[in-house]
Protein backbone atom coordinates (compact mmCIF):
# COMPACT_ATOMS: atom_id res chain seq x y z
CA UNK A 1 0.00 0.00 0.00
CA UNK A 2 2.88 2.36 0.80
CA UNK A 3 4.42 1.70 -2.61
CA UNK A 4 1.08 2.35 -4.29
CA UNK A 5 0.72 5.59 -2.39
CA UNK A 6 4.27 6.58 -3.37
CA UNK A 7 3.52 5.84 -7.03
CA UNK A 8 0.36 7.95 -6.86
CA UNK A 9 2.20 10.82 -5.18
CA UNK A 10 4.86 10.66 -7.92
CA UNK A 11 2.24 10.77 -10.67
CA UNK A 12 0.35 13.64 -9.07
CA UNK A 13 3.60 15.51 -8.41
CA UNK A 14 4.47 15.23 -12.10
CA UNK A 15 1.10 16.77 -12.92
CA UNK A 16 2.08 19.83 -10.92
CA UNK A 17 5.86 20.07 -11.07
CA UNK A 18 6.99 18.98 -14.54
CA UNK A 19 4.83 21.36 -16.58
CA UNK A 20 6.84 24.36 -15.36
CA UNK A 21 9.68 23.04 -17.54
CA UNK A 22 7.64 23.34 -20.73
CA UNK A 23 7.31 26.28 -23.07
CA UNK A 24 3.75 25.28 -24.04
CA UNK A 25 0.86 24.70 -21.63
CA UNK A 26 0.74 21.04 -20.71
CA UNK A 27 -2.04 21.01 -18.13
CA UNK A 28 -5.70 20.79 -19.05
CA UNK A 29 -8.67 20.62 -16.71
CA UNK A 30 -11.94 19.18 -17.93
CA UNK A 31 -15.38 19.07 -16.37
CA UNK A 32 -17.88 16.53 -17.58
CA UNK A 33 -20.30 13.70 -17.10
CA UNK A 34 -20.26 10.03 -17.93
CA UNK A 35 -21.95 6.69 -17.46
CA UNK A 36 -19.98 3.84 -15.87
CA UNK A 37 -20.85 0.17 -16.22
CA UNK A 38 -19.18 -2.93 -14.79
CA UNK A 39 -19.30 -6.48 -16.02
CA UNK A 40 -18.62 -8.19 -12.68
CA UNK A 41 -16.72 -11.48 -12.73
CA UNK A 42 -16.11 -11.72 -8.97
CA UNK A 43 -18.17 -9.00 -7.34
CA UNK A 44 -21.01 -6.91 -8.71
CA UNK A 45 -20.62 -3.18 -9.00
CA UNK A 46 -23.71 -1.19 -9.94
CA UNK A 47 -23.66 1.15 -12.89
CA UNK A 48 -24.01 4.84 -12.22
CA UNK A 49 -24.06 8.28 -13.76
CA UNK A 50 -21.10 10.41 -12.67
CA UNK A 51 -20.03 14.02 -12.69
CA UNK A 52 -16.29 14.36 -13.30
CA UNK A 53 -13.25 16.61 -13.12
CA UNK A 54 -10.20 15.43 -15.06
CA UNK A 55 -6.70 16.91 -14.98
CA UNK A 56 -4.04 15.78 -17.42
CA UNK A 57 -0.43 16.70 -18.13
CA UNK A 58 0.92 15.97 -21.59
CA UNK A 59 4.62 15.43 -20.94
CA UNK A 60 5.80 14.22 -24.36
CA UNK A 61 4.22 13.34 -27.73
CA UNK A 62 3.16 9.91 -26.44
CA UNK A 63 3.25 10.13 -22.62
CA UNK A 64 0.65 11.81 -20.42
CA UNK A 65 -0.05 11.75 -16.70
CA UNK A 66 -3.80 11.64 -16.11
CA UNK A 67 -6.09 11.91 -13.11
CA UNK A 68 -9.80 12.16 -12.45
CA UNK A 69 -12.25 12.79 -9.64
CA UNK A 70 -15.78 11.38 -10.04
CA UNK A 71 -19.01 11.72 -8.09
CA UNK A 72 -21.63 8.98 -8.42
CA UNK A 73 -24.99 10.68 -8.70
CA UNK A 74 -27.23 7.74 -7.74
CA UNK A 75 -25.14 6.27 -4.91
CA UNK A 76 -23.37 9.39 -3.68
CA UNK A 77 -19.83 8.05 -3.77
CA UNK A 78 -16.58 9.75 -4.69
CA UNK A 79 -13.87 7.93 -6.58
CA UNK A 80 -10.53 9.01 -7.93
CA UNK A 81 -8.05 7.68 -10.45
CA UNK A 82 -4.50 8.62 -11.43
CA UNK A 83 -2.00 7.05 -13.77
CA UNK A 84 -0.16 7.16 -17.06
CA UNK A 85 -1.52 7.04 -20.62
CA UNK A 86 0.41 6.35 -23.82
CA UNK A 87 -1.05 7.64 -27.08
CA UNK A 88 -1.12 4.86 -29.68
CA UNK A 89 -2.44 6.89 -32.62
CA UNK A 90 -1.13 9.89 -34.59
CA UNK A 91 0.22 12.24 -31.92
CA UNK A 92 -0.41 15.31 -34.11
CA UNK A 93 -4.13 14.62 -34.47
CA UNK A 94 -6.12 17.07 -32.36
CA UNK A 95 -9.55 15.60 -33.07
CA UNK A 96 -9.05 11.91 -32.38
CA UNK A 97 -6.73 9.76 -30.32
CA UNK A 98 -6.51 6.44 -28.55
CA UNK A 99 -4.50 5.94 -25.39
CA UNK A 100 -3.30 2.77 -23.67
CA UNK A 101 -2.53 3.14 -19.99
CA UNK A 102 -2.94 2.17 -16.39
CA UNK A 103 -4.48 3.99 -13.43
CA UNK A 104 -4.83 3.37 -9.71
CA UNK A 105 -8.42 3.78 -8.53
CA UNK A 106 -9.46 5.03 -5.09
CA UNK A 107 -12.99 5.09 -3.75
CA UNK A 108 -15.07 6.27 -0.82
CA UNK A 109 -17.20 3.12 -1.24
CA UNK A 110 -14.77 0.28 -1.89
CA UNK A 111 -17.61 -2.26 -1.81
CA UNK A 112 -19.06 -0.95 -5.06
CA UNK A 113 -16.05 0.80 -6.61
CA UNK A 114 -12.88 -1.31 -6.12
CA UNK A 115 -9.56 0.23 -5.09
CA UNK A 116 -7.02 -1.28 -7.46
CA UNK A 117 -4.76 -0.85 -10.46
CA UNK A 118 -6.60 -1.10 -13.76
CA UNK A 119 -5.11 -1.01 -17.27
CA UNK A 120 -7.37 0.78 -19.73
CA UNK A 121 -7.95 1.75 -23.35
CA UNK A 122 -9.27 5.29 -23.87
CA UNK A 123 -10.73 7.01 -26.90
CA UNK A 124 -11.18 10.76 -27.29
CA UNK A 125 -13.01 12.39 -30.19
CA UNK A 126 -13.54 16.10 -30.78
CA UNK A 127 -16.13 16.01 -33.60
CA UNK A 128 -16.57 19.79 -33.82
CA UNK A 129 -12.96 20.89 -33.56
CA UNK A 130 -13.52 24.26 -35.25
CA UNK A 131 -16.90 25.18 -33.72
CA UNK A 132 -16.52 23.53 -30.29
CA UNK A 133 -12.80 22.87 -29.80
CA UNK A 134 -13.19 22.37 -26.05
CA UNK A 135 -15.80 19.62 -26.32
CA UNK A 136 -14.57 16.02 -26.30
CA UNK A 137 -16.52 12.76 -26.43
CA UNK A 138 -14.76 9.99 -24.53
CA UNK A 139 -14.98 6.23 -24.05
CA UNK A 140 -12.87 3.97 -21.90
CA UNK A 141 -12.65 0.24 -21.31
CA UNK A 142 -10.74 -0.97 -18.25
CA UNK A 143 -9.89 -4.16 -16.38
CA UNK A 144 -9.43 -4.27 -12.60
CA UNK A 145 -6.40 -6.37 -11.74
CA UNK A 146 -7.74 -7.36 -8.29
CA UNK A 147 -11.50 -7.44 -8.83
CA UNK A 148 -11.20 -9.04 -12.31
CA UNK A 149 -14.02 -6.76 -13.42
CA UNK A 150 -14.18 -5.04 -16.78
CA UNK A 151 -15.59 -1.54 -16.87
CA UNK A 152 -16.91 0.68 -19.62
CA UNK A 153 -17.13 4.46 -19.40
CA UNK A 154 -18.81 6.69 -22.00
CA UNK A 155 -19.11 10.42 -21.52
CA UNK A 156 -18.51 14.00 -22.51
CA UNK A 157 -15.82 16.42 -21.31
CA UNK A 158 -15.48 20.19 -21.64
CA UNK A 159 -12.13 21.90 -21.26
CA UNK A 160 -12.36 24.42 -18.42
CA UNK A 161 -8.76 25.57 -18.18
CA UNK A 162 -5.31 25.04 -19.62
CA UNK A 163 -1.96 26.20 -18.34
CA UNK A 164 1.19 25.08 -16.62
CA UNK A 165 3.73 26.57 -18.99
CA UNK A 166 7.02 28.15 -17.98
CA UNK B 1 -6.82 -7.22 -34.09
CA UNK B 2 -8.04 -3.67 -34.59
CA UNK B 3 -8.50 -0.87 -32.08
CA UNK B 4 -12.28 -1.31 -31.82
CA UNK B 5 -11.84 -5.01 -31.01
CA UNK B 6 -9.48 -4.18 -28.14
CA UNK B 7 -11.82 -1.55 -26.70
CA UNK B 8 -15.00 -3.59 -27.03
CA UNK B 9 -13.48 -6.82 -25.69
CA UNK B 10 -12.40 -4.89 -22.60
CA UNK B 11 -15.88 -3.43 -22.19
CA UNK B 12 -17.69 -6.66 -23.07
CA UNK B 13 -19.65 -5.05 -25.91
CA UNK B 14 -19.78 -6.51 -29.46
CA UNK B 15 -17.81 -4.35 -31.92
CA UNK B 16 -20.69 -4.41 -34.42
CA UNK B 17 -22.99 -2.94 -31.77
CA UNK B 18 -20.62 0.01 -31.37
CA UNK B 19 -20.44 0.49 -35.15
CA UNK B 20 -24.25 0.46 -35.41
CA UNK B 21 -24.49 2.88 -32.47
CA UNK B 22 -22.10 5.34 -34.14
CA UNK B 23 -23.98 5.10 -37.45
CA UNK B 24 -27.32 5.58 -35.66
CA UNK B 25 -25.88 8.70 -34.06
CA UNK B 26 -24.80 9.95 -37.48
CA UNK B 27 -28.31 9.36 -38.83
CA UNK B 28 -29.78 11.37 -35.96
CA UNK B 29 -27.28 14.20 -36.46
CA UNK B 30 -26.65 14.39 -40.24
CA UNK B 31 -23.93 17.02 -39.71
CA UNK B 32 -21.86 14.26 -38.14
CA UNK B 33 -22.23 11.67 -40.92
CA UNK B 34 -18.77 12.23 -42.43
CA UNK B 35 -17.09 12.44 -39.03
CA UNK B 36 -18.83 9.28 -37.85
CA UNK B 37 -17.59 7.30 -40.85
CA UNK B 38 -14.09 8.70 -40.29
CA UNK B 39 -14.34 7.62 -36.65
CA UNK B 40 -15.31 4.07 -37.65
CA UNK B 41 -12.40 3.95 -40.12
CA UNK B 42 -10.00 5.04 -37.37
CA UNK B 43 -11.39 2.48 -34.93
CA UNK B 44 -11.06 -0.23 -37.58
CA UNK B 45 -7.37 0.56 -38.07
CA UNK B 46 -5.22 -2.44 -37.29
CA UNK B 47 -3.03 -2.25 -34.22
CA UNK B 48 -0.19 -4.60 -35.15
CA UNK B 49 2.52 -5.93 -32.87
CA UNK B 50 5.02 -3.97 -34.98
CA UNK B 51 3.18 -0.74 -34.18
CA UNK B 52 3.13 -1.59 -30.46
CA UNK B 53 6.86 -2.37 -30.48
CA UNK B 54 7.56 0.93 -32.25
CA UNK B 55 5.37 2.70 -29.67
CA UNK B 56 7.34 1.08 -26.86
CA UNK B 57 10.62 2.32 -28.35
CA UNK B 58 9.26 5.86 -28.68
CA UNK B 59 7.99 5.79 -25.10
CA UNK B 60 11.43 4.78 -23.80
CA UNK B 61 13.07 7.66 -25.69
CA UNK B 62 10.47 10.15 -24.48
CA UNK B 63 10.69 8.93 -20.88
CA UNK B 64 14.42 9.66 -21.05
CA UNK B 65 13.66 13.15 -22.40
CA UNK B 66 11.22 13.79 -19.55
CA UNK B 67 13.80 12.62 -17.01
CA UNK B 68 16.15 15.23 -18.48
CA UNK B 69 13.55 17.96 -18.16
CA UNK B 70 12.53 18.10 -21.82
CA UNK B 71 8.75 18.47 -21.88
CA UNK B 72 7.06 18.41 -25.30
CA UNK B 73 3.26 18.47 -24.90
CA UNK B 74 0.56 17.55 -27.44
CA UNK B 75 -3.24 17.78 -27.56
CA UNK B 76 -4.68 14.30 -27.14
CA UNK B 77 -8.49 14.09 -26.82
CA UNK B 78 -8.16 10.64 -25.18
CA UNK B 79 -6.36 12.23 -22.21
CA UNK B 80 -9.73 13.72 -21.20
CA UNK B 81 -11.27 10.28 -20.51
Amino acid sequence: MQRLTAALVLILASLVALPVLAAEPVLKLYGGANGLWYDGQVAESPSDFEGSANLRASLSPHISAVSGLFYGVNRSYVRGAAGLRFTATDVESRDFSIGLGIQYHLSSEASIRPEEWAPDVSIGWAPWLTRQPKLVLVAQGGYGLDSKQVSALVGVRYQLWKGGAR
Amino acid sequence: MNILDILTKGAGIPADTVRRLILAGAKAVPDLADEAQALIDKLDATLTSEKLIALGAEIMTEANDIAHGKIDPRDHPSDAA
